[in-house]
């Protein structure tokens, strides 16, 4: 046979109340800390993917897939032409023979 | 060999086409008209209709899908600022706007009330995404980009291919403001370029005159395009590590590359670089010829000496 349940004191009920406010004030605290570390870790994988050469994940408009082109800071020059500038070569001319002017425009 | 050449206006300068064969001038002519309206259309900042001023229109982070044009002069643009280490940025739109240079230049008053410019670097190129294979563009909010410095060269270069495929053969050339390309079967003895400070300069029989048979002749210069404010001096070539117009040693580099872009990039380069910019530019093989603030010349790179005659 169960015993009877004692019904508790006014004392007792205040410290299982201050308790509970201690337990739930510490789980918001290391919830916020742990969502701030999550923040920065997100804030570090954002700028590895802006500043470096790693390639980046897309979605793009116009065909709705999934696609994972490479940033420009990591393929303009493979892209669109050499990696260092083109030489040309240049020999006396004749002013006589001038087509045209370079200068500033 | 009996030259034609058409002479008029386009991107707010002028535009020279020349052929070697005096029957495909109109046809040529044509093409490059073509090549220089579509630039103009893509990346214009001047336009609030081109596709450049609708696609960076409005606050925050912008990006999307753009043309094959405009993502080829967002290439170039960051191309030249990664072989230049960000010394040509085309991220410097706000610093050129906020230097006064708002308009097409022909509207720009030439004097003007005192301005504030503050010094601070451009927000870098960087900030530019280009996702070349879906043709994608990112620019972060704060970004206002600028093709200005690479856009002319591009279309010089892209015109005279266009030019040359239209003509079916013979050779070409096509001045945009002094920014020089060729294409195809040149003169016999080459393509004469007579090198100033403005390209609006009449050619003159002592001007330093050089010759070329591929690529590309630009030249940059501090000299033109300058307007007034407040008593000071300003012009149109900035210098991202301080927002404000370059104040190097230099007034005025030409540059002989294998493109006109190329020639384009490092004159720009060299003004801004000040006077590390003769070194840098010997030391990457590129014929150059700088003037200095006093007009004293230095040549480099297997620039030819100037013809006896040459003033």
């Amino acid at each position: 046979m169960p015993a009877p349940k004692r019904r508790i004191t006014v004392e007792e009920r205040d410290r299982a109340l201050r308790l509970r406010r201690r337990l739930t004030v510490s789980f918001g605290v290391v919830g916020g800390v742990a969502v701030a570390a999550l923040g920065v870790a997100a804030a570090d994988a954002h700028a590895g993917t802006s500043t470096s050469t790693v390639s980046t994940s897309s979605v793009t408009s116009t065909t709705g897939t999934t696609t994972t082109p490479s940033a420009s800071s990591s393929s303009t020059s493979s892209s669109t032409g050499s990696a260092s500038l083109s030489t040309g070569s240049a020999s006396t001319g004749s002013s006589s023979s001038a087509s045209t002017v370079s200068g500033g425009s | 060999m009996t030259l034609a050449a058409h002479r008029g206006t386009a991107l707010g300068t002028s535009l020279h086409v020349v052929v070697t064969d005096p029957q495909t001038l109109d046809v040529a002519t044509a093409a490059v008209e073509a090549v220089v309206d579509a630039i103009d259309q893509a990346c214009s900042r001047f336009r609030d209709d081109s596709e450049l001023s609708r696609f960076q229109a409005g606050d925050g982070r912008r990006e999307g899908i753009v043309s094959p044009l405009l993502a080829q002069a967002i290439a170039t643009a960051l191309r030249a600022a990664e072989l230049t280490a960000g010394a040509v940025d085309p991220t410097v739109g706000e610093a050129v706007r906020n230097a006064g240079y708002t308009v097409d230049f022909a509207a720009v008053p030439a004097d003007g009330e005192p301005l504030t410019l503050a010094v601070s670097p451009v927000p870098g190129w960087r900030r530019v995404r280009l996702f070349p294979a879906t043709r994608r563009v990112e620019i972060d909010a704060g970004v206002e980009v600028d093709l200005g410095a690479t856009a002319k060269a591009l279309a010089s270069d892209l015109a005279a291919a266009a030019a040359l495929e239209a003509m079916h053969g013979g050779g070409v050339l096509v001045s945009l403001g002094g920014d020089v390309s060729v294409a195809g079967e040149p003169p016999e003895d080459g393509w004469h370029i007579q090198i100033a400070e403005n390209s609006r300069a009449e050619i003159t029989p002592d001007g330093e005159t050089i010759a070329i048979r591929t690529g590309g002749v630009a030249t940059s210069s501090t000299t033109v395009r300058r307007w007034r404010r407040g008593g000071v001096e300003l012009h149109h070539i900035i210098d991202p590590a301080t927002g404000l117009p370059a104040a190097g040693p230099w007034r005025t580099v030409s540059v002989v590359a294998g493109s006109c872009v190329d020639a384009n990039i490092a004159a720009t380069a060299a003004i801004v670089r000040g006077a590390a910019a003769a070194s840098w530019l010997d030391g990457a093989g590129l014929p150059a010829r700088l003037v200095d603030r006093s007009g004293g010349m230095t040549r480099v790179g297997g620039w030819p000496a100037p013809g006896p005659h040459t003033s």
